[in-house]
């Protein structure tokens, strides 16, 4: 007998002596709801406020009165006063983030697991993925990214695509566009797959047009939900990874958040006039049939989809954050107001809370944690920005 | 052109209850072999199912996606091998087993060789995770190098050396196993 075969008869021998009890099926729906509370949700309102960069101003400053004229509201108050909150020294620190971030030249996730690279500090974003940690860099134009994988032989450069990658609700699949040209009219590939990356055992891919850009916001069932732009003008697709067809929704102009299990979607309303920030809606994305719509810009919903975010644009460089009911539409809190200082991103935490990255206006920036109970935390230290282009924070996604 | 606006394409999904009876159906017939294959890649069975159950529920959210796939089983092994992966990449990750009494006598030790299958279920135990894996699908689950690559998502050469120092290592550690001839087959 070979060494391989003992192996083999050793371990069929150990299964073959073992009793193994079956799951009912109660039990998998039971683990499925804990698995979906903890989803790896963490993208953030990246969507909105990429798209929306070009028609309104990033920065939020916080000491804008919360809008509470959308009906029944749940302020959410700063356990600070808001009138001394100057400095994000002020808040008092509170858990770390549930969901994975990067700090300075660290991606930190979720488990606790840090990964240290130089080439970390000005990334855009950044995504595990089965053999490293995706992550996108600053492209030559705006609207291009390079993408990166690093692995322990290193860093690889992928391709140019989009600083914006999708995951799937339960973590287990991503999706990401690559091209192997930065040139403007070039063809790209929509990469899909389970915990992948491309290469050897990589996921499938759907081939994009030349001079199509491709920006992955979310999964759906056998779809990835995207926003194609053909050059300034953006289509909501869902694009099937199976048979690479594209089908619109085409009751959104641009698609913004992604819920899988309550297969919908939210977005600005088609129809409105490019640059200005009109309506936008939750669709569903089976039918592609309204479910309801608000003046406010929606952004992702929360872990368990029962809330989407939403942005609404101010006097001047004023703008606010609030939270919606998925289902209903009802605003059921604002986010409460600062002295001085800007929200650069949103991002749900896996408890249903929101996190920001905040900056007080003087360089000095943190992620802070704003409660369903109408708590004001921070979740991590205060630290000095260095570049003026990149944020010291980023808020990640994650498988 | 493979990206083509196809309008009015509705996707269509099953009901609960469709989709409750095909994954029962499913998990009936196929649970089995993953509690196996988790068990040998655990090496316990509590963990194992643990580990099954989280598959499971992970499958059973993706079951619209899942249930469509060319090979489920495949699907379902690939995303149980995951599982597992993501398990032993928790570098801070605290494995305790909570009881309730405090044991009055030590845990028994180890296994020790005794000639048969346990000196060798022990050594396997012993593995690190990533060479664990890769021996159970090689040598249990009887996959080829590029199946076994594809799953993890290593290079063929890995699959190939995880797996050849495995072997080797299981030689030195059992020189005087009485069914090993010596004789190493080239699969």
């Amino acid at each position: 007998m070979t060494t391989e075969d003992l192996l083999t008869r050793s371990l069929h021998e150990v299964t073959e002596h073992t009793d193994y009890q079956t799951t009912p099926l109660a039990t998998v729906v039971r683990r499925a709801g804990i698995v979906r509370g903890r989803r790896r949700r963490t993208t953030a309102l990246a969507a909105a406020a990429v798209a929306a960069v070009a028609v309104t101003p990033t920065a939020v400053w916080l000491n804008h009165s919360p809008d509470t004229s959308s009906g029944p509201t749940t302020t959410l108050s700063p356990t600070v006063s808001s009138g001394s909150a100057t400095s994000l020294t002020d808040v008092p620190f509170g858990h770390a983030p549930g969901i994975d971030y990067l700090d300075g030249n660290t991606y930190l996730d979720m488990n606790g697991g840090r990964i240290k690279d130089p080439a970390l500090t000005t990334a855009t974003a950044a995504t595990p993925v089965r053999d490293g940690l995706l992550f996108a860099l600053p492209g030559e134009t705006p609207d291009r990214a390079d993408l990166w994988i690093h692995t322990t032989n290193g860093d690889q450069r992928l391709g140019c695509g989009r600083n914006r990658f999708a995951i799937s609700d339960d973590g287990v699949v991503s999706a990401y566009w690559v091209t192997d040209s930065c040139n403007p009219d070039s063809a790209g590939k929509l990469y899909d797959g389970v915990n992948n990356t491309m290469g050897e055992g990589g996921p499938g891919f759907v081939r994009t047009p030349a001079g199509v850009m491709i920006d992955p916001v979310g999964i759906q069932t056998e779809a990835v939900v995207v926003n194609a732009w053909h050059g300034q003008d953006p289509t909501a697709e869902l694009i099937d990874i199976g048979t690479g067809r594209a089908t619109p929704l085409s009751a959104l102009r641009i698609v913004t958040g992604s819920d899988e299990n309550n297969h919908v979607v939210s977005g600005e309303i088609a129809g409105q006039p490019a640059g200005q920030v009109g309506e936008s809606a939750v669709v569903d994305a089976t039918t592609g049939s309204v479910r309801w719509r608000t003046d406010w810009q929606l952004g992702q919903f929360s872990a368990d989809g029962k809330y989407v975010v939403g942005l609404r644009s101010g006097e001047g460089s004023t703008d606010s954050y609030a939270v919606f009911d998925a289902v209903t539409g009802q605003k059921v809190a604002d986010f409460p107001t600062w002295s001085s200082g800007w929200i650069t991103q949103v991002a749900w935490d896996l408890d249903d809370t929101l996190l920001a990255v905040v900056n007080d206006g003087s360089d000095r920036t943190a992620i802070v944690r704003f409660g369903r109970n109408g708590l004001v935390t921070r979740a991590t230290p205060v630290r000095q920005k260095k570049y003026a282009s990149v944020d010291v924070f980023r808020l990640a996604t994650r498988p | 052109m493979v990206h083509a606006a196809v309008t009015g394409d509705v996707m269509t999904t099953p009901s609960r209850s469709t989709r409750d009876l095909e994954f029962t159906s499913w998990l009936t017939a196929r649970e089995p072999a993953l509690q196996r294959t988790a068990h040998l890649l655990t090496g316990d069975v509590h963990s194992a199912q643990d580990l099954v159950q989280t598959t499971l529920a992970k499958l059973y959210l993706k079951w619209e996606r899942v249930r469509n796939a060319d090979n489920i089983d495949a699907y379902a092994r690939k995303a149980l091998v995951n599982e597992f992966r993501t398990t032993w990449r928790r570098p801070l990750r605290r494995v305790e087993q909570i009881v309730e009494l405090v044991p009055e006598e030590p845990a028994p030790a180890a296994p020790e060789y005794d000639g048969g299958h346990d000196a060798v279920w022990a050594f396997v135990c012993s593995l690190p995770p990533k060479q664990r894996a890769v021996v159970v699908l090689r040598f249990y689950e009887q996959l080829t190098e590029s199946e076994i690559a594809d799953l993890m998502g290593i290079s063929i050469g890995t699959v190939k050396s995880q797996s050849s120092r495995a072997l080797a290592a299981l030689r030195a550690q059992l020189p005087d196993h009485p069914e090993i001839s010596g004789e190493e087959s080239d699969r």
